[in-house]
Protein backbone atom coordinates (compact mmCIF):
# COMPACT_ATOMS: atom_id res chain seq x y z
CA UNK A 1 0.00 0.00 0.00
CA UNK A 2 1.31 3.37 -0.93
CA UNK A 3 1.84 5.87 1.80
CA UNK A 4 0.83 9.50 1.57
CA UNK A 5 4.47 10.31 2.03
CA UNK A 6 5.44 8.46 -1.13
CA UNK A 7 2.76 10.33 -2.95
CA UNK A 8 3.96 13.70 -1.69
CA UNK A 9 7.54 12.83 -2.59
CA UNK A 10 6.44 11.87 -6.06
CA UNK A 11 4.39 15.03 -6.36
CA UNK A 12 7.38 17.18 -5.42
CA UNK A 13 9.61 15.34 -7.85
CA UNK A 14 7.13 15.46 -10.69
CA UNK A 15 6.22 19.08 -10.17
CA UNK A 16 9.82 20.21 -9.92
CA UNK A 17 10.48 18.44 -13.19
CA UNK A 18 7.39 19.96 -14.77
CA UNK A 19 8.46 23.42 -13.68
CA UNK A 20 11.83 22.89 -15.33
CA UNK A 21 10.04 21.74 -18.48
CA UNK A 22 7.90 24.87 -18.60
CA UNK A 23 10.98 27.02 -18.03
CA UNK A 24 12.75 25.43 -20.97
CA UNK A 25 9.67 25.87 -23.14
CA UNK A 26 9.44 29.51 -22.08
CA UNK A 27 13.06 29.97 -23.13
CA UNK A 28 12.28 28.51 -26.51
CA UNK A 29 9.26 30.75 -26.79
CA UNK A 30 11.38 33.75 -26.02
CA UNK A 31 13.62 33.00 -28.95
CA UNK A 32 10.90 32.03 -31.32
CA UNK A 33 7.52 33.56 -30.51
CA UNK A 34 5.91 31.44 -33.22
CA UNK A 35 7.10 28.18 -31.70
CA UNK A 36 3.69 26.58 -31.17
CA UNK A 37 5.26 23.36 -29.92
CA UNK A 38 6.87 25.22 -27.04
CA UNK A 39 3.60 27.00 -26.32
CA UNK A 40 1.76 23.71 -26.40
CA UNK A 41 4.27 22.27 -23.94
CA UNK A 42 3.75 25.24 -21.62
CA UNK A 43 -0.01 24.76 -21.57
CA UNK A 44 0.04 20.99 -21.34
CA UNK A 45 2.62 20.95 -18.57
CA UNK A 46 0.92 23.67 -16.53
CA UNK A 47 -2.28 21.69 -16.91
CA UNK A 48 -0.45 18.64 -15.62
CA UNK A 49 0.86 20.53 -12.60
CA UNK A 50 -2.65 21.73 -11.88
CA UNK A 51 -4.05 18.23 -12.16
CA UNK A 52 -1.51 16.80 -9.74
CA UNK A 53 -2.22 19.65 -7.30
CA UNK A 54 -5.89 18.69 -7.45
CA UNK A 55 -5.13 15.12 -6.46
CA UNK A 56 -2.93 16.33 -3.63
CA UNK A 57 -5.76 18.59 -2.44
CA UNK A 58 -3.42 21.56 -2.72
CA UNK A 59 -6.24 23.85 -3.65
CA UNK A 60 -4.34 27.08 -3.18
CA UNK A 61 -1.51 26.01 -5.44
CA UNK A 62 -4.00 24.57 -7.88
CA UNK A 63 -5.80 27.90 -8.03
CA UNK A 64 -2.48 29.62 -8.60
CA UNK A 65 -1.60 27.39 -11.54
CA UNK A 66 -5.10 27.80 -12.88
CA UNK A 67 -4.75 31.59 -12.72
CA UNK A 68 -1.46 31.36 -14.60
CA UNK A 69 -3.11 29.20 -17.24
CA UNK A 70 -6.00 31.58 -17.67
CA UNK A 71 -3.76 34.61 -17.90
CA UNK A 72 -1.64 32.94 -20.56
CA UNK A 73 -4.70 31.77 -22.45
CA UNK A 74 -6.07 35.31 -22.48
CA UNK A 75 -2.83 36.76 -23.71
CA UNK A 76 -2.58 34.10 -26.36
CA UNK A 77 -6.16 34.62 -27.48
CA UNK A 78 -5.75 38.36 -27.80
CA UNK A 79 -2.60 37.85 -29.80
CA UNK A 80 -1.51 41.07 -28.27
CA UNK A 81 1.63 39.54 -26.92
CA UNK A 82 4.61 38.51 -28.91
CA UNK A 83 6.30 35.40 -27.58
CA UNK A 84 8.79 37.29 -25.46
CA UNK A 85 5.99 38.80 -23.39
CA UNK A 86 4.40 35.43 -23.06
CA UNK A 87 7.71 33.98 -21.92
CA UNK A 88 7.96 36.73 -19.30
CA UNK A 89 4.49 35.91 -18.11
CA UNK A 90 5.25 32.23 -17.91
CA UNK A 91 8.40 32.88 -15.93
CA UNK A 92 6.67 35.36 -13.66
CA UNK A 93 3.94 32.90 -12.83
CA UNK A 94 6.36 30.04 -12.49
CA UNK A 95 8.51 31.84 -9.97
CA UNK A 96 5.63 31.72 -7.52
CA UNK A 97 4.62 28.19 -8.25
CA UNK A 98 8.22 27.04 -7.92
CA UNK A 99 8.55 28.91 -4.66
CA UNK A 100 5.40 27.33 -3.27
CA UNK A 101 6.59 23.87 -4.26
CA UNK A 102 10.03 24.45 -2.77
CA UNK A 103 8.37 25.59 0.45
CA UNK A 104 6.18 22.56 0.48
CA UNK A 105 9.28 20.44 0.08
CA UNK A 106 10.98 22.32 2.88
CA UNK A 107 7.93 22.16 5.13
CA UNK A 108 7.30 18.44 4.76
CA UNK A 109 9.08 16.28 7.29
CA UNK A 110 10.37 19.34 9.09
CA UNK A 111 7.21 19.72 11.11
CA UNK A 112 5.88 16.28 11.87
CA UNK A 113 8.80 13.85 11.88
CA UNK A 114 12.25 15.37 12.05
CA UNK A 115 14.48 12.72 10.49
CA UNK A 116 17.25 11.33 12.68
CA UNK A 117 19.67 11.46 9.78
CA UNK A 118 19.44 12.70 6.23
CA UNK A 119 17.16 10.36 4.28
CA UNK A 120 18.81 9.15 1.11
CA UNK A 121 15.68 9.83 -0.94
CA UNK A 122 15.73 13.44 0.19
CA UNK A 123 19.21 14.04 -1.11
CA UNK A 124 20.66 14.22 -4.54
CA UNK A 125 24.09 14.50 -6.07
CA UNK A 126 24.93 17.97 -7.34
CA UNK A 127 27.01 16.63 -10.24
CA UNK A 128 24.04 14.56 -11.35
CA UNK A 129 21.86 17.64 -11.54
CA UNK A 130 24.45 19.58 -13.54
CA UNK A 131 24.91 16.75 -16.00
CA UNK A 132 21.19 16.30 -16.40
CA UNK A 133 21.06 19.78 -17.91
CA UNK A 134 23.45 18.88 -20.73
CA UNK A 135 20.77 17.69 -23.18
CA UNK A 136 18.83 20.91 -22.76
CA UNK A 137 21.98 22.94 -23.41
CA UNK A 138 22.83 20.89 -26.47
CA UNK A 139 19.35 21.36 -27.88
CA UNK A 140 19.46 25.07 -27.18
CA UNK A 141 22.87 25.37 -28.81
CA UNK A 142 21.66 23.67 -31.95
CA UNK A 143 18.66 25.96 -32.13
CA UNK A 144 20.82 29.02 -31.64
CA UNK A 145 23.28 27.80 -34.22
CA UNK A 146 26.09 27.87 -31.69
CA UNK A 147 28.62 25.29 -30.74
CA UNK A 148 29.28 24.81 -27.06
CA UNK A 149 31.26 22.56 -24.77
CA UNK A 150 29.76 22.08 -21.33
CA UNK A 151 32.38 21.11 -18.76
CA UNK A 152 31.07 19.94 -15.41
CA UNK A 153 33.53 19.59 -12.57
CA UNK A 154 33.09 18.60 -8.94
CA UNK A 155 29.75 18.20 -7.31
CA UNK A 156 30.55 14.75 -5.94
CA UNK A 157 28.44 15.44 -2.89
CA UNK A 158 24.78 15.55 -2.07
CA UNK A 159 22.44 18.30 -1.03
CA UNK A 160 18.89 18.50 0.14
CA UNK A 161 16.30 18.13 -2.58
CA UNK A 162 14.72 21.48 -1.90
CA UNK A 163 18.16 23.07 -2.34
CA UNK A 164 18.80 21.01 -5.45
CA UNK A 165 15.52 22.16 -6.95
CA UNK A 166 16.61 25.77 -6.58
CA UNK A 167 20.08 25.00 -7.97
CA UNK A 168 18.52 23.31 -10.96
CA UNK A 169 16.17 26.17 -11.70
CA UNK A 170 19.01 28.67 -11.30
CA UNK A 171 21.28 26.69 -13.58
CA UNK A 172 18.63 26.59 -16.28
CA UNK A 173 18.50 30.38 -16.23
CA UNK A 174 22.23 30.93 -15.98
CA UNK A 175 23.22 28.41 -18.63
CA UNK A 176 20.58 29.69 -21.00
CA UNK A 177 21.86 33.19 -20.46
CA UNK A 178 25.44 32.18 -21.04
CA UNK A 179 24.56 30.37 -24.22
CA UNK A 180 22.14 32.89 -25.62
CA UNK A 181 23.79 36.15 -24.61
CA UNK A 182 27.27 35.35 -23.38
CA UNK A 183 28.71 33.18 -26.12
CA UNK A 184 29.19 34.85 -29.47
CA UNK A 185 28.33 33.12 -32.73
CA UNK A 186 31.14 30.98 -34.14
CA UNK A 187 32.11 33.48 -36.86
CA UNK A 188 32.38 36.32 -34.37
CA UNK A 189 34.52 34.23 -32.10
CA UNK A 190 36.78 33.27 -34.98
CA UNK A 191 37.25 36.93 -35.86
CA UNK A 192 38.46 37.60 -32.33
CA UNK A 193 40.85 34.70 -32.54
CA UNK A 194 38.81 32.56 -30.19
CA UNK A 195 37.95 28.93 -30.84
CA UNK A 196 34.66 28.71 -32.71
CA UNK A 197 33.29 26.45 -30.05
CA UNK A 198 32.43 28.27 -26.85
CA UNK A 199 32.98 26.75 -23.43
CA UNK A 200 30.77 26.90 -20.38
CA UNK A 201 32.30 25.56 -17.22
CA UNK A 202 30.13 24.49 -14.32
CA UNK A 203 32.11 23.92 -11.16
CA UNK A 204 30.41 22.71 -8.00
CA UNK A 205 32.07 22.49 -4.62
CA UNK A 206 31.12 22.63 -0.99
CA UNK A 207 32.53 24.22 2.11
CA UNK A 208 31.27 25.51 5.45
CA UNK A 209 27.97 23.75 5.02
CA UNK A 210 27.35 25.64 1.81
CA UNK A 211 27.17 24.54 -1.74
CA UNK A 212 28.75 26.69 -4.46
CA UNK A 213 28.15 26.45 -8.15
CA UNK A 214 30.20 28.61 -10.52
CA UNK A 215 29.10 28.98 -14.11
CA UNK A 216 31.72 30.65 -16.27
CA UNK A 217 31.58 31.21 -19.99
CA UNK A 218 34.32 32.36 -22.35
CA UNK A 219 31.98 34.67 -24.21
CA UNK A 220 31.89 38.38 -24.86
CA UNK A 221 31.60 39.34 -21.22
CA UNK A 222 29.55 42.11 -19.69
CA UNK A 223 28.85 45.32 -21.51
CA UNK A 224 29.75 47.71 -18.73
CA UNK A 225 28.79 50.92 -20.46
CA UNK A 226 25.36 49.53 -21.28
CA UNK A 227 24.86 48.44 -17.67
CA UNK A 228 25.87 51.90 -16.48
CA UNK A 229 23.48 53.61 -18.90
CA UNK A 230 20.65 51.33 -17.99
CA UNK A 231 21.19 51.78 -14.25
CA UNK A 232 21.20 55.54 -14.77
CA UNK A 233 18.06 55.41 -16.87
CA UNK A 234 16.31 53.36 -14.19
CA UNK A 235 17.42 55.75 -11.49
CA UNK A 236 19.19 52.98 -9.59
CA UNK A 237 22.28 55.20 -9.32
CA UNK A 238 23.02 58.88 -9.78
CA UNK A 239 25.35 60.22 -12.52
CA UNK A 240 28.31 60.75 -10.17
CA UNK A 241 27.86 57.41 -8.54
CA UNK A 242 27.59 55.69 -11.92
CA UNK A 243 30.77 57.29 -13.18
CA UNK A 244 32.66 56.20 -10.08
CA UNK A 245 31.49 52.60 -10.12
CA UNK A 246 34.08 49.87 -10.55
CA UNK A 247 33.62 46.99 -12.95
CA UNK A 248 32.88 44.71 -10.01
CA UNK A 249 30.17 47.03 -8.80
CA UNK A 250 28.70 47.31 -12.27
CA UNK A 251 28.73 43.53 -12.59
CA UNK A 252 26.72 43.29 -9.40
CA UNK A 253 24.17 45.68 -10.84
CA UNK A 254 23.13 43.05 -13.38
CA UNK A 255 21.31 41.42 -10.50
CA UNK A 256 19.25 44.53 -9.85
CA UNK A 257 15.69 43.71 -10.79
CA UNK A 258 15.03 46.59 -13.12
CA UNK A 259 18.09 45.66 -15.08
CA UNK A 260 17.43 42.02 -15.35
CA UNK A 261 13.71 41.60 -15.76
CA UNK A 262 12.97 43.50 -18.88
CA UNK A 263 13.42 41.72 -22.18
CA UNK A 264 14.69 44.89 -23.80
CA UNK A 265 17.72 44.84 -21.55
CA UNK A 266 18.87 41.85 -23.54
CA UNK A 267 19.42 44.02 -26.55
CA UNK A 268 21.00 46.76 -24.50
CA UNK A 269 23.39 45.03 -22.21
CA UNK A 270 23.52 41.63 -23.72
CA UNK A 271 23.02 40.12 -20.30
CA UNK A 272 20.63 39.86 -17.48
CA UNK A 273 17.58 37.94 -18.55
CA UNK A 274 16.21 36.11 -15.58
CA UNK A 275 19.09 36.88 -13.24
CA UNK A 276 16.74 38.45 -10.75
CA UNK A 277 14.67 35.27 -10.84
CA UNK A 278 17.82 33.35 -10.01
CA UNK A 279 18.47 35.71 -7.18
CA UNK A 280 14.94 35.48 -5.80
CA UNK A 281 15.01 31.68 -5.89
CA UNK A 282 18.41 31.49 -4.28
CA UNK A 283 17.64 34.02 -1.59
CA UNK A 284 14.44 32.23 -0.70
CA UNK A 285 16.62 29.47 0.73
CA UNK A 286 19.13 31.78 2.33
CA UNK A 287 21.58 31.77 -0.57
CA UNK A 288 23.38 34.39 -2.63
CA UNK A 289 24.21 35.11 -6.26
CA UNK A 290 27.26 36.95 -7.53
CA UNK A 291 28.11 38.08 -11.02
CA UNK A 292 31.66 38.91 -11.99
CA UNK A 293 34.05 38.91 -14.92
CA UNK A 294 35.57 35.55 -15.69
CA UNK A 295 39.35 35.36 -15.88
CA UNK A 296 39.25 34.96 -19.66
CA UNK A 297 36.98 37.93 -20.26
CA UNK A 298 33.70 36.04 -20.14
CA UNK A 299 31.15 36.15 -17.38
CA UNK A 300 31.03 34.20 -14.17
CA UNK A 301 27.94 33.67 -12.05
CA UNK A 302 28.30 32.08 -8.65
CA UNK A 303 25.40 30.77 -6.64
CA UNK A 304 25.88 29.78 -3.03
CA UNK A 305 23.29 27.95 -0.98
CA UNK A 306 23.16 26.16 2.35
CA UNK A 307 23.48 22.40 1.79
CA UNK A 308 20.52 21.86 4.05
CA UNK A 309 17.17 23.53 3.72
CA UNK A 310 16.49 26.14 6.38
CA UNK A 311 14.40 25.00 9.33
CA UNK A 312 12.31 28.17 9.21
CA UNK A 313 10.13 28.75 6.15
CA UNK A 314 11.95 30.85 3.60
CA UNK A 315 9.75 33.90 3.87
CA UNK A 316 10.08 33.92 7.63
CA UNK A 317 13.83 33.72 7.31
CA UNK A 318 13.93 36.58 4.89
CA UNK A 319 11.91 38.79 7.13
CA UNK A 320 13.28 37.39 10.37
CA UNK A 321 16.23 37.94 12.59
CA UNK A 322 18.90 37.45 9.95
CA UNK A 323 19.40 41.13 9.38
CA UNK A 324 18.72 42.28 12.90
CA UNK A 325 22.18 43.83 13.04
CA UNK A 326 21.71 46.20 10.15
CA UNK A 327 18.04 47.02 10.14
CA UNK A 328 16.59 48.45 7.02
CA UNK A 329 12.95 48.95 6.25
CA UNK A 330 11.01 45.74 6.07
CA UNK A 331 8.06 45.79 3.78
CA UNK A 332 5.35 43.24 3.49
CA UNK A 333 3.68 43.21 0.11
CA UNK A 334 0.30 41.56 -0.11
CA UNK A 335 -1.08 41.16 -3.58
CA UNK A 336 -2.52 38.16 -5.29
CA UNK A 337 -1.38 39.22 -8.72
CA UNK A 338 2.01 37.65 -9.39
CA UNK A 339 2.80 40.01 -12.21
CA UNK A 340 2.20 42.98 -10.00
CA UNK A 341 4.36 41.49 -7.29
CA UNK A 342 7.05 40.85 -9.83
CA UNK A 343 7.07 44.48 -10.79
CA UNK A 344 6.76 46.04 -7.38
CA UNK A 345 8.88 43.79 -5.19
CA UNK A 346 12.07 44.19 -7.25
CA UNK A 347 11.63 47.96 -7.33
CA UNK A 348 11.36 48.09 -3.59
CA UNK A 349 14.31 45.76 -3.16
CA UNK A 350 16.34 47.91 -5.50
CA UNK A 351 15.50 50.86 -3.28
CA UNK A 352 17.10 49.01 -0.40
CA UNK A 353 14.13 47.51 1.36
CA UNK A 354 13.65 43.99 2.51
CA UNK A 355 10.53 42.80 0.83
CA UNK A 356 8.45 39.83 1.75
CA UNK A 357 5.77 39.16 -0.80
CA UNK A 358 2.74 37.09 0.00
CA UNK A 359 -0.36 36.50 -1.99
CA UNK A 360 -2.83 35.34 0.56
CA UNK A 361 -4.05 36.19 4.01
CA UNK A 362 -3.17 32.84 5.52
CA UNK A 363 0.46 33.28 4.54
CA UNK A 364 0.52 36.60 6.28
CA UNK A 365 -0.78 35.12 9.49
CA UNK A 366 1.72 32.28 9.39
CA UNK A 367 4.50 34.83 8.99
CA UNK A 368 3.36 36.64 12.07
CA UNK A 369 3.17 33.39 13.96
CA UNK A 370 6.77 32.76 12.99
CA UNK A 371 7.72 36.00 14.59
CA UNK A 372 8.16 38.19 11.52
CA UNK A 373 7.66 41.91 11.82
CA UNK A 374 7.34 44.66 9.26
CA UNK A 375 7.79 48.37 9.13
CA UNK A 376 5.26 48.86 6.40
CA UNK A 377 2.56 46.80 4.80
CA UNK A 378 1.55 47.43 1.20
CA UNK A 379 -1.64 45.60 0.59
CA UNK A 380 -3.95 45.05 -2.31
CA UNK A 381 -7.47 46.24 -1.67
CA UNK A 382 -9.03 43.52 -3.71
CA UNK A 383 -8.36 40.20 -2.08
CA UNK A 384 -9.20 36.95 -3.82
CA UNK A 385 -12.85 36.00 -3.63
CA UNK A 386 -13.81 34.45 -0.35
CA UNK A 387 -11.06 35.93 1.76
CA UNK A 388 -10.96 39.01 3.85
CA UNK A 389 -9.15 42.17 2.89
CA UNK A 390 -5.61 41.74 4.16
CA UNK A 391 -5.30 45.45 4.69
CA UNK A 392 -8.03 45.31 7.25
CA UNK A 393 -7.64 41.96 8.84
CA UNK A 394 -4.08 40.74 8.69
CA UNK A 395 -2.11 43.81 9.54
CA UNK A 396 -3.94 44.63 12.68
CA UNK A 397 -4.32 41.10 13.90
CA UNK A 398 -3.69 40.76 17.62
CA UNK A 399 -0.91 38.26 16.90
CA UNK A 400 1.07 40.95 15.14
CA UNK A 401 4.09 41.82 17.23
CA UNK A 402 4.22 45.32 15.78
CA UNK A 403 1.53 47.57 14.51
CA UNK A 404 2.87 48.37 11.08
CA UNK A 405 1.41 51.18 9.01
CA UNK A 406 -0.59 49.97 6.06
CA UNK A 407 -0.78 51.46 2.59
CA UNK A 408 -3.61 50.07 0.54
CA UNK A 409 -3.02 49.71 -3.17
CA UNK A 410 -5.84 50.26 -5.59
CA UNK A 411 -5.85 50.44 -9.33
CA UNK A 412 -9.03 52.47 -9.68
CA UNK A 413 -11.18 55.04 -7.99
CA UNK A 414 -13.64 54.05 -5.35
CA UNK A 415 -11.46 51.86 -3.17
CA UNK A 416 -10.44 54.57 -0.77
CA UNK A 417 -13.55 54.48 1.32
CA UNK A 418 -13.17 50.75 1.81
CA UNK A 419 -9.59 51.09 2.87
CA UNK A 420 -10.40 53.77 5.43
CA UNK A 421 -13.27 51.87 6.88
CA UNK A 422 -11.27 48.70 7.15
CA UNK A 423 -8.39 50.17 9.02
CA UNK A 424 -5.81 51.03 6.37
CA UNK A 425 -4.58 54.52 7.11
CA UNK A 426 -3.33 55.52 3.71
CA UNK A 427 -4.01 54.64 0.15
CA UNK A 428 -1.99 54.79 -2.99
CA UNK A 429 -2.69 54.04 -6.59
CA UNK A 430 -0.93 51.37 -8.60
CA UNK A 431 1.57 51.52 -10.04
CA UNK A 432 2.83 54.86 -8.80
CA UNK A 433 2.26 53.60 -5.30
CA UNK A 434 5.45 51.68 -5.59
CA UNK A 435 7.60 54.75 -5.73
CA UNK A 436 5.74 56.66 -3.05
CA UNK A 437 5.52 53.78 -0.66
CA UNK A 438 9.01 52.59 -1.35
CA UNK A 439 11.13 55.67 -0.76
CA UNK A 440 11.32 57.71 2.32
CA UNK B 1 -8.85 -10.69 -12.00
CA UNK B 2 -9.82 -7.86 -14.30
CA UNK B 3 -7.25 -5.42 -15.58
CA UNK B 4 -7.42 -1.65 -15.57
CA UNK B 5 -4.90 0.35 -17.57
CA UNK B 6 -4.29 3.81 -16.15
CA UNK B 7 -3.08 6.17 -18.88
CA UNK B 8 -1.75 9.46 -17.56
CA UNK B 9 1.54 11.31 -17.96
CA UNK B 10 1.45 12.22 -14.28
CA UNK B 11 2.82 9.55 -12.00
CA UNK B 12 1.03 11.24 -9.12
CA UNK B 13 -2.31 10.62 -10.83
CA UNK B 14 -1.33 7.06 -11.65
CA UNK B 15 -0.34 6.43 -8.04
CA UNK B 16 -3.64 7.73 -6.73
CA UNK B 17 -5.62 5.73 -9.29
CA UNK B 18 -3.65 2.61 -8.50
CA UNK B 19 -4.40 2.94 -4.84
CA UNK B 20 -8.13 3.20 -5.45
CA UNK B 21 -8.26 0.48 -8.11
CA UNK B 22 -6.27 -1.93 -5.94
CA UNK B 23 -9.02 -1.52 -3.41
CA UNK B 24 -11.66 -2.28 -6.04
CA UNK B 25 -9.90 -5.54 -6.84
CA UNK B 26 -8.41 -4.65 -10.22
CA UNK B 27 -5.04 -5.60 -11.54
CA UNK B 28 -3.56 -2.20 -12.34
CA UNK B 29 -1.26 -1.44 -15.24
CA UNK B 30 0.15 1.97 -16.09
CA UNK B 31 1.01 3.82 -19.28
CA UNK B 32 2.47 7.33 -19.46
CA UNK B 33 1.02 8.28 -22.82
CA UNK B 34 -1.35 7.10 -25.54
CA UNK B 35 1.39 5.43 -27.52
CA UNK B 36 2.51 3.22 -24.65
CA UNK B 37 -1.13 2.49 -23.88
CA UNK B 38 -1.83 1.45 -27.47
CA UNK B 39 1.12 -0.94 -27.49
CA UNK B 40 -0.19 -2.42 -24.28
CA UNK B 41 -3.69 -2.84 -25.73
CA UNK B 42 -2.36 -4.53 -28.86
CA UNK B 43 -0.54 -7.10 -26.75
CA UNK B 44 -3.16 -7.71 -24.12
CA UNK B 45 -6.46 -5.86 -24.10
CA UNK B 46 -7.33 -4.59 -20.64
CA UNK B 47 -10.94 -4.66 -19.38
CA UNK B 48 -10.98 -0.96 -18.70
CA UNK B 49 -8.88 2.09 -19.48
CA UNK B 50 -8.78 5.20 -17.33
CA UNK B 51 -7.69 7.77 -19.91
CA UNK B 52 -6.14 11.20 -19.49
CA UNK B 53 -6.62 13.72 -22.27
CA UNK B 54 -3.55 15.97 -22.40
CA UNK B 55 -0.47 13.85 -22.85
CA UNK B 56 2.72 14.19 -24.83
CA UNK B 57 3.56 11.81 -27.70
CA UNK B 58 0.00 10.60 -28.19
CA UNK B 59 -2.95 12.22 -26.47
CA UNK B 60 -6.14 10.65 -25.20
CA UNK B 61 -8.20 11.39 -28.28
CA UNK B 62 -5.65 9.88 -30.63
CA UNK B 63 -5.41 6.79 -28.45
CA UNK B 64 -9.18 6.45 -28.40
CA UNK B 65 -9.51 6.69 -32.18
CA UNK B 66 -6.83 4.08 -32.72
CA UNK B 67 -7.93 1.67 -30.03
CA UNK B 68 -11.48 1.72 -31.42
CA UNK B 69 -10.09 0.85 -34.84
CA UNK B 70 -8.59 -2.37 -33.49
CA UNK B 71 -10.53 -5.68 -33.74
CA UNK B 72 -13.06 -6.07 -30.88
CA UNK B 73 -13.90 -2.41 -31.13
CA UNK B 74 -16.13 -2.62 -28.06
CA UNK B 75 -13.12 -3.36 -25.88
CA UNK B 76 -11.94 -1.95 -23.60
CA UNK B 77 -14.34 0.15 -21.55
CA UNK B 78 -12.84 3.64 -21.64
CA UNK B 79 -13.38 6.17 -18.89
CA UNK B 80 -12.06 9.50 -20.01
CA UNK B 81 -10.72 11.85 -17.32
CA UNK B 82 -11.07 15.58 -17.66
CA UNK B 83 -10.35 18.53 -15.45
CA UNK B 84 -12.72 21.06 -16.93
CA UNK B 85 -16.43 20.78 -17.24
CA UNK B 86 -16.14 21.47 -20.92
CA UNK B 87 -19.18 20.14 -22.77
CA UNK B 88 -17.52 20.25 -26.18
CA UNK B 89 -14.57 18.36 -24.85
CA UNK B 90 -16.72 15.68 -23.26
CA UNK B 91 -18.87 15.37 -26.37
CA UNK B 92 -15.76 14.91 -28.47
CA UNK B 93 -14.49 12.15 -26.19
CA UNK B 94 -17.81 10.33 -26.06
CA UNK B 95 -18.12 10.73 -29.84
CA UNK B 96 -14.73 9.10 -30.29
CA UNK B 97 -15.84 6.09 -28.30
CA UNK B 98 -15.31 6.83 -24.61
CA UNK B 99 -17.92 5.07 -22.47
CA UNK B 100 -18.02 7.62 -19.69
CA UNK B 101 -16.14 10.56 -18.33
CA UNK B 102 -14.79 11.35 -14.90
CA UNK B 103 -13.85 14.70 -13.43
CA UNK B 104 -10.36 15.11 -12.02
CA UNK B 105 -9.43 15.00 -9.25
CA UNK B 106 -11.34 11.79 -8.56
CA UNK B 107 -11.38 9.91 -5.30
CA UNK B 108 -12.45 6.50 -4.13
CA UNK B 109 -16.13 7.38 -4.03
CA UNK B 110 -16.27 9.05 -7.45
CA UNK B 111 -14.35 6.27 -9.15
CA UNK B 112 -16.41 3.53 -7.46
CA UNK B 113 -19.64 5.25 -8.54
CA UNK B 114 -18.49 5.56 -12.15
CA UNK B 115 -17.30 1.97 -12.29
CA UNK B 116 -20.69 0.85 -10.96
CA UNK B 117 -22.45 3.07 -13.50
CA UNK B 118 -20.76 1.38 -16.46
CA UNK B 119 -21.33 -2.05 -14.93
CA UNK B 120 -17.74 -2.83 -14.03
CA UNK B 121 -18.53 -3.54 -10.40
Amino acid sequence: MLGLDDLLNEFLRETTENIATVRCAAAELRRDPADWRALDTVFRTLHGIKGACGFMRLSELQAEVHAAEELLAKVRARRRAPGADLADLVEGSLAHIAEAVAELGAARGGAAEPPAGPEPAQRQSVAEVCRALAPMIERLAVELGKSVRLVVRGGQFEADRAVIAVVKAALVHILRNALDHGLEPGETRARFGKPRQGTIRVTAYDGDGRLFVDVADDGRGLDFSAIRERALALGLVGPDEAAAMSRDELARLTLAPGLSTAGRVTALSGRGVGLDAVRAGTESLGGTVEVSEASDGGTKVRIALPLERPAVPAEGAEAGAEDAGRRRGRILLVDENPMFQNVLAPQLRAAGYEVTAVRKMDRLLSLYRNGASFDLILSDLEPPAGSKTPAADGAQTPTSPRQAPVIALASHEGGGADADSEGAPARDDKPGGAAKGGRR
Amino acid sequence: MRTCLVVDDSKVVRMVARRILDGLGFQVEEAENGEVALTFCRESMPDVVLLDWNMPVKNGLEFLQEVRALPHADQPVVLFCTMENDVEHIKQALGAGANEYIMKPFDNEILTDKFAQVGLI
